[in-house]
């Protein structure tokens, strides 16, 4: 899941790149408002996550200008602020969450994943397809009660293609998902990523979760 | 001492009332008692002079035309009294009423007739007039010629002549008396029911006069300490107390704004603790969701002292304003010599200038000095200098100048990369306020310095004052007092 972060205070901003980063987010960073109205309006982030007291562009103005432009990502406001008028002025202009500071980690990370739930319609903080289950809180990976070890971007690309299961995911839409603005990766490496995934989670008889669908995609599970 | 202003005001009143009336009392009195004696008087002499003219002197005896007889000088009726005595005091006639008691030895004069209150041996008050007079004198013959008429009348006249007769008519008094007591008494318990009359009448007055201020003291108690926006809001008050109410406003309203500067200053605090808690805080958690290699927990380490170093920038600063607010600092004098002051300082923030590339200049002269507190100067240039680093360009320029004037003492400090509008220049003395040009390169920085220049300026009796010059170059100016070399 892809993940923006403007927050300008520095060491927020690095210590929080870090723990998304090794939740299996792909973080991009800024401290900018402006740059980070850009970095919103252009790319399709599952979460924003959004300081309020910015350099060039304060964060309610950028969450106005996102809704005005029809951008539906999840926006979650961090800020200092804690007073009821700034959480309802915040929730009014259409964020989906708000948290002060100092919050707990543990409570950030719980509430983006549930903002991405959100994004994909699923309540159940566990996916079952067929005989496959992932639980998305503990991000365990069960074939047939037997747990499968996932590398962190097999795991990402597996959760997103579970999101959407039963949907023909492009590649492009895996790639902007799961890799930062900044990755040197090419779209390539989906595919790779899928042979390893596969590998890992269809078994010896044959019977593949994962199919592609030629000049389209890949589809989880049963497809229409 | 009284407390209350009601008894007062009806002590006062009363008081006053009741010696208003005793005095006019007085008067009444007074006027009607002289009245009366008046008449009485007048009525006596009008008795005496009837009798005195009545009265006939033949052959040294005097006779009485009228009847003396008549009920007003019995005896048995005994209210009015005459007695006549000749020059030798020898008694010449005397009214019944008398009895035993005897008017002579006391005596009115030729030129008017005299008054005078006796009391008679039956207990009896009387007040007499005496009057002294020279009776007429009744021709002794018809058949005499007119010659020996003439002698006759001028011998006559000339014995009549020298003899005087006193007269001493007197009437009883106690009537009038008992009408001046009747009266005394009247005027005492008609003063007493007014008195008692103006007590009810006075407390319903001051009750209803006082009511304002009860109400008014009412509605000052209405309003708590938690509730200073409500204000006093009596409708028509008197003229007298409308201005109590309108103090007393102005103050709820000093009251509040400053109240609210507190609860704004403390949120603003507790708003600027917050972040860097959220940094440590962060910073720690994440470190300890997994196992990591040493340098990755000195890392975090060493982000979280930096983080800690900062907060506690801005809890000294903060402890220094609450101590400027509360006017606990003293400040020392000593002379300074200011170039080297600023060098001092500006070693704290080298290295950082350095990594930036800002170009330091230090233009004060070696022998500039000043009369001030080094330790609070110290703090007012770092606190600048930090604010210049943090919001000076890349490769830009930091410079400190001064200049003299009769009495003042200006040192100007200006660094390039300013964005500043003219807006945000005027709220760079708030206290929290940031321009935010750069903040994202330097990481955090504590919106009090500035305000905090310029209390202490202000503390020392100078002034802090910011430009903006040639659009880019930020220039604050301490002016200090300057008491010569």
């Amino acid at each position: 899941m892809r993940v923006l972060l403007i927050e300008d205070y520095r060491p927020l901003q690095k210590s929080l790149a870090q723990g998304l980063g090794e939740a299996d987010f792909a973080v991009d960073v800024t401290g900018d408002g402006e740059e980070g109205l850009w970095y919103a309006s252009s790319n399709e982030y599952d979460v924003v996550i959004l300081d309020l007291m910015l350099p060039g562009m304060g964060g309610l103005e950028i969450l106005k200008k996102l809704r005005t432009q029809g951008q539906q990502c999840h926006v979650l406001i961090l800020t200092a602020k804690d007073t009821v008028e700034d959480r309802v002025k915040g929730l009014n202009l259409g964020a989906d969450d708000y948290l002060v500071k100092p919050f707990a980690f543990e409570e950030l990370l719980a509430r983006v994943r549930a903002l991405v739930r959100r994004s994909y319609q699923k309540k159940n903080p566990r996916i079952d397809i067929e005989d496959l289950r992932i639980d998305l809180t503990t991000q365990q990976v069960f074939r047939k009660n037997r747990e499968i070890l996932l590398t962190p971007r097999e795991y990402s690309l597996l959760e997103y293609l579970a999101m959407r299961v039963g949907q023909i995911v492009s590649r492009t839409d895996l790639w902007e998902h799961l890799y930062e603005f900044h990755s040197s990766a090419s779209s390539n490496v989906v595919d790779v990523y899928i042979g390893y995934l596969r590998k890992k989670i269809d078994q010896s008889d044959g019977d593949s979760l994962i199919r592609t669908v030629r000049g389209r995609g890949y589809i989880l599970g049963a497809g229409s | 001492m009284m407390r209350s202003l009601r008894s007062r005001l009806l002590v006062g009143m009363i008081g006053g009332m009741l010696v208003l009336l005793l005095v006019f009392d007085m008067i009444i009195y007074t006027a009607i008692r002289r009245g009366l004696y008046d008449q009485f008087d007048k009525s006596l002499i009008a008795t005496a002079q009837m009798l005195v003219a009545t009265i006939e002197y033949e052959d040294s005896e005097i006779e009485l035309e009228f009847d003396a007889r008549i009920t007003e000088f019995q005896r048995t009726h005994r209210s009015a009294y005459f007695q006549f005595w000749g020059q030798e005091g020898d008694v010449l006639l005397r009214s019944p009423s008398l009895g035993t008691d005897d008017l002579t030895g006391w005596e009115g004069t030729l030129d008017g007739p005299t008054f005078k209150e006796i009391r008679l041996s039956t207990n009896r008050l009387i007040r007499a007039v005496g009057i002294q007079f020279n009776p007429r004198i009744e021709p002794a013959g018809e058949g005499n010629n007119k010659q020996e008429e003439h002698e006759e009348d001028a011998h006559i006249q000339g014995a009549a002549e020298q003899q005087t007769i006193t007269l001493v008519m007197a009437r009883d008094i106690s009537e009038l008396r008992s009408q001046l007591l009747f009266l005394s008494w009247l005027l005492l318990i008609a003063s007493l029911v007014v008195v008692i009359l103006s007590c009810l009448v006075a407390s319903l007055v001051v009750a209803r006069g006082l009511y304002p201020l009860n109400l008014l003291a009412t509605n000052i108690a209405a309003i708590k300490e938690d509730k200073l926006t409500d204000r006093i809001n009596v409708g028509s008050l008197p003229k007298e107390i409308a201005p109590i109410k309108q103090r007393l406003n102005e103050l709820l309203g000093r009251l509040e704004s400053s109240f609210s500067r507190e609860r704004r200053f403390t949120a603003d605090v507790a708003h600027e603790l917050r972040t860097p808690l959220a940094g440590v805080r962060t910073t720690l958690e994440v470190t300890l969701t997994r196992d990591r290699e040493g340098d990755e927990y000195r890392g975090a380490l060493g982000d979280c002292l930096e983080i800690t170093k900062n907060m506690q920038a801005i809890v000294d600063n903060l402890l220094a304003l609450a101590r400027l607010d509360a006017q606990l600092i003293t400040f020392r004098h000593e002379r300074i010599q200011l170039g080297a002051l600023v060098d001092s300082c500006w070693h704290c923030f080298a290295e950082r200038a350095g990594e930036r590339n800002i170009v330091f200049e230090n233009q004060l002269s070696a022998e500039l000095s000043c009369e001030s507190d080094p330790e609070i100067l110290a703090m007012v240039f770092s606190n600048v200098l930090a604010n210049a680093v943090e919001y000076t360009d890349e490769k830009g320029q930091i410079c400190v100048t001064a200049r003299t004037a009769d009495k003042t003492l200006e040192i100007m400090f200006t660094n390039t990369g300013c964005s500043l509008t003219d807006e945000q220049v005027g709220q760079v003395f708030d206290r929290f306020w940031r321009g935010d040009s750069s903040r994202t390169e330097v990481g955090i920085h504590c919106g009090l310095g500035l305000s905090l220049v310029r209390m202490v300026i202000e503390a020392l009796g100078g002034s802090a004052l910011v430009e903006i010059q040639d659009d880019s170059i930020f220039a604050l100016r301490l002016i200090l007092p300057n008491s010569g070399e």
